[in-house]
């Protein structure tokens, strides 16, 4: 037990430990600070967009559009997994309308939303849709979590709906539903920069990465990817962690 | 004397008929043991007198408030030992009913800490923790050692003597029958094979006998 908890510490450091080693010595090897800028340029690149007022407001606008999208895709893919779970032909009919969904051609869909709305709603319908489909299978999982002997169970024993509710079906699927929520999020948060590259969203992480393409701050860049990487892994662990906390049961 | 009554009672699985125009009454108050080889349908018929299952037919006389041990122990696993039994019965004293089954040191334990006797002994004091009137059990000491198994009968014999409830076991062992029950019925093919109404020391003899003979 404690040698695994030792790991869990130590193997993440280690893997980004190498990870650094491995980009310092490519740097060297590289030699071209617009291909590939070192440790220490990216670094420096990293706190003055720290410092500067542009960057935080970018990201919290993101962040905003993030959120949005998410909340919508997760209210939705749950009400889908609700209906699907209640109704066998009803779940024949989502899972083709997720089907399609998980089709869509990404960047056509956003020259679309771009015609229709604007570069600001477009990323948050564009990552919406793409969110959706695993958003409604991580959903659905988490429903069949739910242990319906036990339920029955509780039903001969006239256990009343409101205490089945909130003492058995919601503790049963909170675990998968918060790691859901955070994986869920965290991959958002990617496709959200992603379609604000493509939508140039002002006041975005997606719009600041266009720019600094264009002038070739590729320091800046790969600034922004990290922030973008280091905020899905924070969002990602601190779910995971509430979620092995609500699921201690298991 | 009050009977539970099933009254032409027919159950299919499919194209597999397990009862047809099946009748039984059962005396209140008592223990009744069902036997029979698997497949002969007392599971089934625990579900059609705990309305757990579609059927045929009319069960007269179950109140609305039963207990059901079930083959699988079904504990609610995101609530802990106590919290299993206030969850059918708020007003219930966990710690001493726990104490009245020995396991009311795991009264703060996930039911995944039991061991398959704890985990028993934990659905039988659920089941007889409501105070209802029939209770059902299906196999309850199914891969329990012989000493747990005996101190389980004769904790379920107190128990339906305080409570005068009905009890109704299915099980497929004979000794277990004889030593738990005032009658027990032999099941086979959806048919009542035999009906011991007083079951003695000789009982366990009589019915292996005619087990092993191929009469029932």
């Amino acid at each position: 037990m404690k040698k695994d908890k030792i790991l869990s510490i130590l193997l993440p450091v280690i893997t980004v430990g190498c990870i650094l080693v491995l980009w310092s010595v490519s740097a060297v090897a590289v030699d071209n600070e617009f291909l590939l800028p070192n440790l220490k340029l990216t670094f420096t690149s990293l706190i003055t967009l720290f410092s500067s007022g542009e960057f935080y407001l970018a990201f919290l606008y993101t962040l905003l559009r993030s959120l949005i999208a998410f909340i919508v895709s997760f209210l939705l893919a749950t009400v889908l997994a609700v209906i699907g779970n209640a109704n066998a032909l009803a779940k024949r009919v989502i899972k083709i309308l997720i089907s399609i969904t998980r089709a869509l051609p990404t960047i056509a869909v956003v020259l679309l939303l771009l015609f229709w709305t604007n570069s600001q709603v477009a990323p948050v319908i564009v990552t919406m849709l793409v969110v959706l489909p695993t958003v409604y299978t991580n959903v659905d999982n988490a429903l069949n979590e739910i242990d319906y002997e036990q339920l029955q169970m509780c039903k001969l024993f006239n256990v009343n709906s409101k205490t089945i509710l909130t003492k058995v079906k919601i503790p049963q699927i909170a675990p998968s539903m918060v790691n859901a929520i955070g994986s869920g999020l965290s991959l958002n948060l990617k496709l959200m920069v992603a379609a604000e590259v493509l939508s140039q969203t002002a006041k975005s992480l997606g719009y600041m990465l266009n720019t600094s393409k264009v002038y070739f701050e590729i320091s800046t860049m790969i600034a922004i990817v990290l922030v973008t990487v280091i905020v899905g892994i924070i969002i990602e662990t601190v779910f995971s962690k509430v979620s092995e906390r609500l699921g201690k049961w298991k | 004397m009050e009977m539970i009554e099933l009254k032409n009672i027919t159950k299919n699985y499919g194209n597999l008929s397990v009862y047809n125009n099946f009748n039984l009454n059962v005396e209140k108050g008592k223990i009744t043991a069902v036997l029979g080889e698997s497949g002969s349908g007392k599971t089934t018929l625990l579900n059609i007198l705990a309305n757990l299952t579609d059927f045929q037919g009319e069960v007269i006389g179950v109140e609305k408030n039963v207990a059901f041990v079930f083959q699988k122990d079904r504990l609610i696993s995101n609530l802990t030992v106590g919290e299993n039994l206030s969850l059918v019965n708020p007003g219930v004293d966990v710690v001493k009913t726990l104490k009245e089954y020995s396991i009311a040191d795991k009264v703060n334990d996930y039911p995944k800490s039991l061991s398959g006797g704890q985990a028993r002994r934990l659905a039988i004091a659920r089941a007889f923790c409501v105070n209802a009137k029939t209770v059902f059990m299906d196999e309850p000491f199914i891969n329990l050692d012989v000493k747990l198994k005996f101190e389980l009968i004769n904790k379920i014999k107190e128990k339906q003597k305080t409570d005068n409830s009905t009890v109704i076991v299915v099980t497929h062992d004979v000794k277990e029958a004889v030593l738990i029950a005032d009658r027990i019925i032999v099941l086979s093919k959806g048919n009542i094979a035999l009906d011991v109404k007083r079951v003695n020391e000789k009982t366990e003899n009589e019915i292996l006998g005619l087990m092993i003979n191929g009469k029932i």
